[in-house]
């Protein structure tokens, strides 16, 4: 079985895995659907700035977050289930299976987060080339924030820890984001917040579908990208080490 | 023992002194198991704390129209929690069921109506645990401490948080099997919280969203709290506590006769 063989394996598993788990798609469409549909129409009316066009790249960006770090859930209860000994016992590389895990979450985070790309591209301006560029981010995004799912699934062994930090982790990387809310304003609560926003990967990419679709243009968006990309590239090493690591030890 | 011929209402009035002693010890049990993980509680709490305090305070900025928008924000989550207290009773229901432990709880020489009556006890304990501490925590934030105000709001969570139960109750005993109930309660819960006034005032509501919020619980436990946080609500009426009551009322009947007659297979 060639490397690319194996790891596309692994990654059928994980997406069908993933949609399989109905309970888990349905609490993501239901936050997703009623945020786009009820908080997003009535915020309109409260906030002088066009707020549906502005927030809903925010809610498809908290939307590749959150099935990207559903690969968390999949790895942690293949620990407790111990059925990590079945991927270990397959004649496929290590680096593959780690692979595996993180191309694994970005297909999850992609096909999740496409039905609400679409609003963000209906409602604003389209661009080929541009909207090409929103799906190399999405999937980069995924990657990286589903290696820090696997990290935390492969280092915490204890439930409630588990769930706590999971949870803490969801909501920390969607609100101290540009996701809902301008830079500026965040800059005007308090500066350090603002400093966390432009290093989170949702941040980036709700302003590479505000880049794409609009409102924001390319001069608005090119430096905005470096913190979070260097923090993806960050997070991949670092998810992908632990659970190779977590997989070694747990012979 | 099993006792359809009578009401709800009746049978509620029948209980002895060791019944309620039952459902308190049930009530207990319930809320000690449910903090197995004591780390629980201090995600709720901390979800509630970084709601309030990054993305109540930059909304803030944003909103216009609104006066202290933090906190009617703030307040509003808290009304969203005592709603979730309620409907947690019923995913905790059909957990139990999955893992065995409503089995154990049936073979007890006790009442399904002792059962019901411990699991809403049950509720308004947790809701005291989960919503209480950052209640009062507000509340000092606010400004508008003083003890009266503190025991009634303490009551209010526990009560609603126990009436509502009802609902999460007769939801589940409706459903039955747990990954349905949890599919359904979510959707159920997203649009019942988000089309509700908790969150932004009725008047910004467009006229749809704003006709269901009239009647939703959570927008009438937000207009109950408001005024103890010191805010202006205009829409808080006496019809409004009314339907609060209403809902409560018909929430522990419904439970009550659904939790009844579903368990174990007994259909009416």
């Amino acid at each position: 079985m060639t490397f690319a063989r194996q790891t596309s394996a692994i990654v059928r598993l994980d997406l069908f895995d993933f949609w399989r788990t109905r309970w888990v798609v349905a609490g993501f469409l239901s936050l997703h659907i009623a945020d786009a549909l009820i908080v997003l129409v009535v915020l309109d009316r409260l906030i002088p700035l066009d707020y549906i066009r502005f927030a809903l790249p925010g809610v498809a960006a908290s939307a590749v977050v959150l099935a990207a770090l559903d690969q968390s859930r999949k790895v942690f209860w293949e620990f407790q289930a111990r059925t990590h000994h079945y991927f270990r016992a397959l004649p496929f590389k290590p680096t593959a299976l780690v692979l595996a895990r993180l191309i694994g979450a970005a297909v999850k985070a992609f096909t999740y987060a496409v039905g609400f790309v679409v609003p963000v591209a209906i409602l604003g301006s389209m661009d080929l080339g541009r909207a090409i560029g929103t799906v190399g981010a999405i999937v980069f995004a995924g990657m990286g924030v589903g290696a820090l799912g696997v990290a935390i699934g492969a280092v915490i062994r204890e439930f409630g820890a588990w769930s706590a930090t999971h949870s803490l982790l969801t909501l920390v990387l969607v609100t101290v984001s540009t996701a809902f809310y301008p830079p500026h304003v965040l800059e005007v609560v308090n500066p350090l917040l603002a400093t966390a926003a432009m290093i989170n990967p949702v941040s980036g990419v709700a302003d590479i579908l505000r880049w794409a679709f609009g409102p924001l243009g390319s001069t608005d968006v090119g430096a905005a990208l470096i913190g979070p990309l260097l923090v993806l590239v960050a997070l991949m090493v670092l998810g992908g080490w632990l659970y190779g690591l977590a997989l070694a030890r747990d012979r | 023992m099993m006792c359809f011929s009578i009401s709800p209402g009746e049978a509620l009035s029948n209980l002895k002194d060791e019944d309620m002693i039952s459902a308190f010890h049930l009530a207990w049990f319930l809320t000690a198991n449910r903090l197995r993980w004591p780390s629980a509680l201090l995600v709720r709490w901390g979800q509630f704390a970084l709601q309030g305090a990054v993305f109540g305070a930059v909304i803030a900025q944003l909103v216009e129209g609104v006066p202290h928008f933090q906190i009617y924000y703030v307040v509003g989550l808290l009304a969203i929690a005592i709603y979730n207290a309620g409907m947690l009773a019923g995913s905790e229901l059909l957990s139990d069921a999955q893992y065995g432990v409503e089995d154990y709880f049936l073979a007890l020489p006790t009442s399904r109506r002792i059962l019901y009556s411990g699991r809403i006890l049950g509720a308004g304990l947790m809701g005291l645990l989960f919503v209480g501490p950052p209640a009062l925590a507000v509340l000092v934030l606010a400004g508008q401490w003083n003890l009266p105000v503190a025991l009634y709001l303490i009551l209010l969570i526990c009560g609603i948080s126990a009436g509502l139960a009802g609902i999460g109750l007769a939801f589940a005993a409706a459903f039955r099997q747990y990954e349905a109930f949890l599919m359904a309660s979510s959707f159920v819960d997203a649009f019942v919280i988000r089309l509700s006034a908790a969150l932004y005032p009725l008047a910004a509501m467009p006229v749809l969203y704003a006709a269901v919020a009239v009647y939703n619980p959570v927008s009438h436990i937000a207009w109950l709290l408001q005024p103890l946080f010191d805010i202006a609500s205009p829409e808080v009426s006496s019809l409004g506590s009314v339907l609060l009551i209403a809902w409560i009322i018909a929430a522990l009947i419904s439970g009550d006769l659904v939790f009844t007659y579903r368990l174990e297979g007994r259909r009416r």
